[in-house]
C-alpha cells in the first residue's frame, strides 16, 4: 500500500491563470506573453489589461508558440501559424 | 548505461558547427514532432533528438560530451584490438569509467517538459558541480509539466494516479540536481482531455528560501484522439438477428447501466447517440455507441445450417456488392 498523500489539484479551467501565472507556467517572461496577447497571437481570454485570465487551451497555445519560436527560431507570426495548423490538424482527427 | 552518441542521432560529423547542429535539429525535429507524427515511438524518437541537441547547443556541455565521446571511443577500439588478437582488454562499456577527467560546471539540465532525459545525459549534465550558496538570490522553481494518459472510466469515476515527476532541487549534499519523485494526484470527476491540472508546489525546488514551481498534468485519454469533447465513444457489438430485428440490449455509460432500443435494420457501423449519457458537465456529453455486428463463425453448430438457408432464401435478391447480378 502506497502511504505517499493524495495530491489534489486544481483543473485550471475552474480557477484560470493570471498574466504572471501563465507567464511562469511556459517559462516565458511577461513582456513575451504582452507582446503575443497584443498581436492578438494568444486566442481569446476573458478579462482587459493586467486582469486577464487563461484556461488550457491558451496555455497549452502559448507553450506550442514558445517551442515553435524557439526551436525553429520563428517569428512570432510564423509560429502562431503553425501552431494554427497544429490545432486545426487536432480538430479534424477528433472528428473523425 | 548505455553510451548515447548524439552526433548520429543528430546525423551530423563531429566537427559539424553550430548551425549546422542547429540545423539538422530542426530537419528532424520537423519530421519527428509528436504533433504531426502520429508513429507510436515519435514522441521517444524527439526526446532523443532534444536530448542531443540539449548536449550539442550548449558549448560547456558540448566540450565535456566531446571528451566522453573521445574516451568511449578509445576504449572501443582498444577492446576491437585486445579481440583481435585474444588478449583480455578493457571494458569497452563506457559506464566503467567514463567520469575520469570529465569536468562541467555549467547549470544541471533536467529535460524538457517533463519528458526527461537518459541517465547517460543525466549523469553527466543532471547535477551542479558546486552546492547552492546558502545566500542564493531568492528565485522561485520553475513550474514542471507532465502529460498524464488515463482512461476514459478514471475521468468519469475520478481516481488517483501515480506521476513520476523529474525536477531540479538540491541533493543531500547541496548540490542542485535532477531528482526523481513519484507522487499521489487525485483526478477529479469530469475531467476533460486537454485540460490542465494545477499541483502547487510539486514543480522545481526554489533558490534561496523562495517557493518551489507548480506541477501541470495535461490531461489525454487513452485510445481517444476526440479531445475537448464531453462525449464518450464505446463499440456495441450485436448479434446480426439484433441488428435486423430490433433489440433492447444493455450497456454501460459514465451515469451507469442502461437498456438501449436498437431500431430494425440497424446497420454495422451506425452510430447511437444516447443524449447527455457522456461526461458530466454543463452541458453534459453524449454516450455514443458504434453499432459493430458480430457474424456467428460458420463452425458453431447449427450456424453453417442457418447460413445455409439464408443463402438460398436471399441469395438472388441481397446483393450487398453494387454492380453484381
Amino acid at each position: 500500500m502506497n502511504d505517499e498523500p493524495v495530491l489534489v489539484g486544481v483543473v485550471i479551467d475552474e480557477q484560470m491563470l493570471g498574466v504572471e501565472e501563465l507567464a511562469c507556467a511556459c517559462g516565458v517572461s511577461v513582456e513575451w506573453l504582452y507582446q503575443r496577447l497584443d498581436a492578438g497571437l494568444l486566442g481569446c481570454c476573458s478579462g482587459e489589461g493586467g486582469n486577464r485570465r487563461f484556461a488550457s487551451p491558451q496555455l497549452r497555445r502559448a507553450r506550442r508558440l514558445r517551442a515553435v519560436e524557439q526551436d525553429f527560431d520563428a517569428n512570432p507570426e510564423l509560429a502562431a501559424l503553425v501552431v494554427d495548423l497544429l490545432e486545426e490538424i487536432q480538430k479534424l482527427r477528433a472528428g473523425r | 548505461m548505455r553510451f548515447e552518441d548524439y552526433y548520429q542521432i543528430l546525423d551530423v560529423p563531429a566537427e559539424a558547427d553550430a548551425s549546422a547542429i542547429k540545423q539538422a535539429y530542426r530537419r528532424q525535429a520537423r519530421l519527428l514532432h509528436p504533433d504531426l507524427n502520429t508513429a507510436a515511438d515519435a514522441h521517444a524518437a524527439m526526446a532523443r533528438i532534444n536530448e542531443a541537441y540539449e548536449a550539442l547547443s550548449d558549448p560547456k556541455r558540448r566540450t565535456a560530451y566531446d571528451g566522453v565521446r573521445r574516451r568511449h571511443r578509445a576504449l572501443q577500439a582498444a577492446a576491437a584490438d585486445a579481440r583481435a588478437a585474444k588478449t583480455p582488454g578493457p571494458a569497452n562499456d563506457v559506464a566503467s569509467d567514463w567520469k575520469q577527467g570529465f569536468q562541467y560546471d555549467g547549470a544541471p539540465v533536467a529535460g524538457r517538459s517533463g519528458e526527461g532525459f537518459s541517465e547517460f545525459f543525466t549523469s553527466m549534465f543532471g547535477r551542479a558541480s558546486t552546492p547552492e550558496p546558502a545566500d542564493a538570490t531568492p528565485e522561485r522553481g520553475a513550474d514542471e509539466h507532465v502529460k498524464l494518459v488515463i482512461a476514459a472510466a478514471e475521468a468519469v469515476e475520478g481516481a488517483v494516479r501515480s506521476v513520476t515527476v523529474r525536477t531540479l532541487a538540491p541533493d543531500d549534499k547541496g548540490h542542485r540536481a535532477v531528482v526523481v519523485r513519484n507522487v499521489q494526484v487525485r483526478i477529479p470527476k469530469g475531467i476533460r482531455a486537454g485540460q490542465h491540472l494545477r499541483v502547487s508546489g510539486q514543480g522545481a525546488a526554489g533558490r534561496g528560501g523562495a517557493p518551489a514551481g507548480d506541477l501541470y498534468l495535461e490531461i489525454q485519454f487513452k485510445d481517444s484522439p476526440r479531445e475537448q469533447s464531453r462525449d464518450v465513444h464505446e463499440p456495441l457489438p450485436l448479434a446480426p438477428w439484433e441488428a435486423a430485428l430490433g433489440a433492447d440490449v444493455t450497456t454501460t455509460t459514465p451515469a451507469g447501466p442502461v437498456r438501449v432500443t436498437v431500431p430494425p435494420d440497424t446497420p454495422h457501423g451506425k452510430r447511437l447517440r444516447l443524449k447527455g449519457r457522456g461526461l458530466a458537465g454543463e452541458p453534459g456529453g453524449d454516450m455514443v455507441l458504434d453499432v459493430e455486428v458480430v457474424l456467428p463463425p460458420s463452425t458453431l453448430p447449427g450456424a453453417r445450417a442457418v447460413y445455409e438457408t439464408m443463402a438460398a432464401a436471399l441469395g438472388r435478391e441481397f446483393l450487398p456488392r453494387a454492380g453484381e447480378s
